[in-house]
């Protein structure tokens, strides 16, 4: 009984450690989903840069199952407002299970600085509750950056928590630069590297493909921990759906999937 | 004498056809996809096989066409579609559309013809011989047989004897015996250790095949029957479909991988029904209880080997019967087949873990498996399910999309229970055992311009449970990207990099629980080019990097090839020098080489090592060909070669093949 204590301890540790200090669940390790954590919706969360669009509104909800645990789910909703070489975003973000929940709270502003340059920057205010135990609060600020290098190439910087370095529970300093490179019109091929305070790098690379202009597919790889991760979107419309899923040899499958609206 | 006797015998009653070159071409493209050891004899076969009788395009099915193994899934889809949108094809330029490229349609062009379905040929009735003999020996020989009395109940050479023969299309027959070196041969006895044979009958009503001898097989994704040619992890990337290429004539060496007695396949419109009965004796270590008196197995022997006392006591010591049906149901697009056996062994099997828990399986076992394929929009969608009825459920789900003319990606998700019954199964997975796995592969190809392409793949998995060298789960990644150059038509470049990692424990009592994360990077650069209508050359250079917890192996390896051909002396010269930096036996590189007909060649090289090699082919006439080959090893590390029996105490190998083939 003991051990399976253990293991179970063991895997949730894991489960969190997908999910910060990155981004959340699935849409944090998935390559696969790049484009929908990068731009749509959900840009409040994982590039701020990419909000600055063309569309007034933009709305989002998502939901992941991490390793098909039984009783562990992930849940959030967002949305995002753009005006001119400007934009504004929020997101609430609930994960965990019974004992164990934690509440991120998202604010986020994007600005234009030239054809060439967006920045970014959000405040995600994590509120980790361990029930019986303690609740706690945690301020950790991010900071993005988009540069245009050329009309094939765009990198993605993103500092998070490079002045707050809080050991409990994980929010150390993270340093990601992703390089998105346009193969063709339809595909796009990206390789990061992401580089946390305490721990060695690691690498993710991943591809998406417009098999026609209303469905997307992706797939990617990562390491440390390995996981393969694959997925699709579709566009009907205003509304666009994304499933992923990634897939961790030890721990299994977790699936998730999102929708936006687009206003424009 | 006796064996001189009768190669001289063989010598002096030969005749014969000419020898295909493309079938060493097909095999160095083959292998040079695949980085290990991997058995390429039964493809080699196959090929030799359609070189003699090509297959007619225009009468033919998908598990025909899987035996071109060089072929893609999606290249061999396009080729049935075709046919079936156009007709019948007249002529192998029509492939072009079929994006098959050119170097691939001239490999094509040797192994199929494009006639129309039902014609009658006027080599109908006409009876075809092949007798092939080889002869193989090493000097200075291995300490099994220096030792006196000599361990070994034989010589050191390795003779091999086959005999093909054919009356028109329909009925082929085919011997093979070997001795290989330290066995016996016996004239006045078995002669050979290993006597294969079989009698095939290929009709043209619902009766489309009758095997009696040795044959094989593998249908669906060859989770629960696999011929043992089924597709792994190559930097074909995309080719995960299985290579189910149904009840095939057995003509290869292994001794393990064939089924005895009788095989037949029936064809009713749109249902295929196979069904064999397999009586075969085994190899196999046999225990007894002492309190019972019951005999037990406690492993089968699966070397083939028959040199030792030991080994001789091993032969054939188990009789195995096993009968099975299979059917296949396809319709537009859609195929379903499912298959159940009977497997019962003369022997229950005792299996002991490894905290000594002793084990007793039953003598005979059911297997019932069921699977589908689906052509999709520009994909395939396939998955077989296999149950051998103690509550252990093996699948393997994939799939495989051309999402754009220069884009395909393939995937395939495997769960294969550690209780899983594995006796036949030879399916995608990155363990030989066929259990205890489970794991994702995602495959990408995609054609860039001006003649590149890249390919690459991940793959990780895990074996959850222990396993006879591991006290604990593995848990591994490997991962490949190869980018190739087709210069022009006959010159290619290609760059590889492959990095494995997985769990390692350790393999003494003292230090089983130990736990290291074993890392092997390679790159690879391979530039094959033809330099005149004579000479063709390859080159490789290739580094390996191992690490094992804080330790760091590296080794290096060069070759540089030759191949010659002088027509007007009915001449081809292929030579090869390799020189080898090897560390440590982790570091180890698989080269393939050039070899004699129906033979293959993937040695290992394992030590700091050169390795030279020269394969002669001389043409006496139409019928009669001959192979020479000579090949020497020098270490200069000043290790011996083997280990054990196999030891060769000498920093100099030598190798020596011969090989006759007479076309009657």
């Amino acid at each position: 009984m003991g051990l399976a204590y253990c293991l179970i301890f063991s895997a949730e540790i894991q489960v969190f450690a997908q999910h910060e200090p990155s981004v959340i669940g699935s849409i944090s390790n998935s390559l696969a989903q790049i484009n929908t954590s990068q731009k749509g919706a959900w840009s409040a969360y994982n590039q701020t840069t990419e909000m600055v669009t063309d569309t007034a509104w933009q709305f989002g909800c998502y939901f992941g199952n991490p390793y098909l645990l039984s009783n562990y789910r992930t849940y959030g909703i967002s949305m995002i407002h753009a005006q001119k070489n400007m934009a504004f975003g929020a997101c609430l973000i609930q994960s965990g299970y019974s004992v164990y929940n934690q509440l991120s709270s998202v604010f986020a502003v994007a600005l234009k600085l030239s054809t060439k340059l967006n920045l970014g920057t959000a405040i995600h205010v994590t509120q980790t509750r361990i029930k019986g135990l303690e609740t706690k609060h945690h301020p950790n600020i991010v900071l993005d950056a988009k540069l245009y290098v050329t009309a094939k190439n765009t990198c993605y910087i993103r500092l998070f928590n490079p002045i707050i370095n809080t050991k409990e529970y994980g929010y150390l300093a993270n340093y990601i630069a992703t390089l998105q490179h346009k193969i063709t019109n339809k595909t796009n091929l990206y390789l990061q590297a992401d580089i946390a305070s305490e721990n060695s790098g690691s690498v993710k690379t991943g591809i998406s493909h417009f098999v026609n202009d209303k469905f997307q597919l992706r797939m990617g790889v990562g390491t440390k921990p390995h996981v393969i991760s694959f997925g699709f979107g579709m566009r009907l419309n205003q509304t666009c759906f994304h499933f992923a899923s990634f897939y961790h040899a030890s721990l299994g499958f977790t699936p998730s999937c999102s929708a936006e609206f687009v206003k424009p | 004498m006796k064996q001189l006797f009768f190669l001289g015998l063989i010598l002096s009653s030969l005749i014969s056809k000419g020898q295909s070159d493309f079938v060493d071409e097909i095999l160095e493209y083959y292998a040079s996809t695949y980085s290990d050891e991997s058995d390429l004899s039964l493809f080699a076969n196959d090929l030799y096989d359609l070189a003699k009788h090509p297959m007619n395009l225009n009468d033919t099915n998908r598990m025909d066409l899987l035996q071109l193994r060089f072929l893609s899934t999606e290249e061999i889809e396009n080729i049935l579609l075709h046919i079936q949108k156009n007709g019948p094809l007249i002529n192998h330029l029509e492939l072009q559309v079929c994006q098959i490229p050119k170097f691939k349609i001239e490999w094509m062009q040797q192994l199929t013809v494009c006639k129309p379905r039902f014609e009658l040929s006027g080599t109908q009735s006409k009876t075809s011989h092949v007798l092939v003999f080889t002869y193989q020996n090493r000097h200075p020989t291995s300490a099994g047989f220096k030792e006196k009395p000599s361990k070994y109940s034989g010589n050191s050479s390795r003779m091999i004897f086959r005999y093909r023969g054919s009356l028109g299309k329909h009925i082929k027959w085919n011997y093979t015996g070997e001795k290989d070196a330290g066995e016996a041969f016996k004239p006045k006895r078995a002669g050979f250790d290993l006597h294969s044979a079989n009698v095939v009958y290929t009709g043209f009503g619902r009766c489309k095949k009758l095997i009696i001898g040795d044959y094989r097989m593998g249908f669906g994704q060859g989770l629960n029957i696999g011929s043992g040619l089924m597709n792994g992890k190559s930097s074909l990337t995309t080719n995960v479909y299985g290579m189910a290429t149904g009840i095939k004539a057995y003509r290869s060496l292994d001794e393990n991988l064939f089924m005895r007695g009788l095989a037949t396949e029936w064809h009713f419109k749109n249902v295929n029904l196979d069904v064999w009965f397999n009586r075969k004796k085994v190899d196999a270590n046999l225990a007894q209880d002492s309190l019972s008196n019951a005999t037990y197995f406690t492993s089968r022997q699966t070397s083939g080997l028959h040199r030792t006392k030991n080994e001789i006591a091993d032969k054939n010591s188990m009789q195995i019967n096993e009968v099975g049906i299979h059917g296949k149901w396809t319709i537009s697009g859609l195929t379903i087949g499912a298959m159940a056996y009977r497997n019962q062994t003369e022997f229950a099997k005792i299996e002991r873990d490894k905290f000594g828990r002793v084990t007793v399986l039953p003598k005979s076992y059911q297997q019932l498996g069921i699977y589908v394929k689906k052509n999709v929009r520009n994909g395939i969608l396939f998955s077989e399910v296999g149950s051998s009825f103690n509550q252990e459920i093996a699948m393997i789900f994939g799939g495989l999309w051309k999402l754009s003319k220069e884009f395909s990606i393939a995937t395939v998700y495997r769960v294969l229970p550690s209780k899983f019954n594995s006796l036949h199964t030879s399916s995608f997975t990155e363990s030989s055992r066929g259990n205890n796995e489970k794991g994702l592969y995602l495959g990408l190809q995609y054609k860039l311009k001006r003649g590149w392409s890249l390919s690459a793949y991940c793959d990780t998995y895990l074996f959850p449970d222990l396993s006879f060298n591991s006290s604990g789960p593995v848990n591994g990644n490997d991962y490949l990207l190869e980018l190739r150059k087709r210069i022009s038509r006959h010159d290619t470049y290609y760059i590889r990099l492959k990095n494995e990692s997985k769990t390692i424990y350790g393999n003494t009592v003292e230090n089983e629980d130990s736990r290291n994360w074993l890392e092997t990077s390679s790159i690879r650069n391979h530039l094959s080019l033809q330099l005149s209508r004579r000479l063709k050359t390859n080159s490789r250079l290739e580094f390996n990097w191992q690490k094992i917890g804080n330790t760091l192996t590296f080794a290096s390896m060069f070759y540089q090839d030759f191949g010659l051909d002088i027509p007007e002396k009915k001449l081809k010269i292929k030579l090869r020098f390799v020189v080898c930096s090897v560390p440590d036996y982790g570091n180890r590189f698989y080269t393939y080489e050039n070899d004699v007909s129906y033979a293959y060649s993937v040695p290992a090289l394992s030590a700091s090592q050169t390795r030279t090699y020269a394969l002669f082919q001389y043409r006496f006439s139409r019928q009669l060909d001959m192979w020479l080959k000579l090949a020497l090893d020098y270490k200069s590390d000043g290790k011996d070669f083997g280990s054990g029996l196999d030891s060769v105490s000498s920093p100099y190998r030598s190798d020596i093949k011969v090989q006759i083939r007479w076309h009657i």
